[in-house]
């Protein structure tokens, strides 16, 4: 299986390195959609299929806390997995992050080995849930 | 916090996030040279502590992180080495905060890139680097 990847992130910088390390990963991809906040993403979320969201939370329009609570409201997109990527290593954040629905919590700056597992575990999860 | 800890994080943060993001190894040194075209940013943030982070880089250093940051096998355009060195302000001020402060609970916005350098200000806690090809300085000041 291929795996349709969304990445949330204001920062065309940050969208390039979550794509490459995606890319060099080893992780089968058929493709990685880009939005620059929260807005845009629902946007793309309306006309595409995705496995797996990437997002960070401080964001212009609509923050990833605003995202995560948007989508865990919605029936169909809910099941869609979150991974955060954020350089808010607050216990806070982090805690109600996960308690609206993320699935996971990657802390910037990170390894990119630390990125392909938290990827990898939340997407097996998807297939054992599956 | 005292300020020995404010100084300890700010130097901690900035070379945890350019050796993990840059593989770049950052040298203390006193101050930034004069006179260099640098890149310079700024970013406030709220909530339990609130203040403003600077960072200014000089122009070719500011070019390798961009170029390492991306992976890239040129020098990156000017606009992606804005973007970048945008986000490298986002990674070391969060990191420097949830250092000092795991339950504290703080919003950043986002970077902005100023046209002229910012003095420094009493109060403000600023360290410099050496890194690959030029300087490096950051600083932060709380209300």
């Amino acid at each position: 299986m291929s795996y349709r990847i969304l990445i949330v992130d204001d920062s065309p910088g940050m969208r390039a390195v979550l794509r490459r390390v995606i890319d060099l990963s080893g992780i089968p991809v058929e493709t990685c959609l880009s939005a620059c906040h929260g807005r845009a993403a629902l946007e793309t979320l309306g006309s595409e299929r995705v496995d797996l969201i990437l997002t960070d939370i401080n964001m212009p329009e609509m923050n990833g806390e605003e995202l995560v609570a948007e989508l865990k409201k919605n029936p169909v997109l809910s099941r869609i997995p979150i991974l955060v990527i954020s350089t808010d290593a607050t216990s806070n954040r982090m805690q109600r992050m996960l308690e609206l629905g993320a699935a996971g919590y990657v802390i910037k700056p990170f390894q990119p080995e630390t990125l392909r597992c938290e990827v990898e575990r939340v997407l097996g999860e998807v297939h054992v849930a599956g | 916090m005292s300020p020995v800890e404010v100084d300890r994080a700010l130097t901690r943060c900035t070379g945890r996030v350019l050796e993990t993001m840059c593989y770049s190894d950052p040298l203390p040194i006193t101050g930034l040279e004069e006179g260099q075209p640098c890149i310079r940013t700024q970013l406030r943030f709220h909530g339990t502590y609130s203040g403003i982070f600077h960072l200014d880089v000089t122009e070719d250093a500011g070019r390798s992180l961009a170029t390492t940051f991306l992976g890239a096998e040129e020098d990156v355009p000017a606009p992606e080495m804005a973007s970048v060195i945008c986000e490298l302000t986002n990674m070391i001020c969060g990191s420097m905060l949830s250092t000092l402060d795991a339950r504290a609970d703080i919003q950043l916005d986002a970077p902005e890139l100023l046209v002229d350098g910012v003095p420094r200000s009493e109060g403000a806690s600023y360290k410099a680097f050496e890194i690959d090809n030029g300087q490096m300085a950051v600083a932060i000041q709380f209300n």
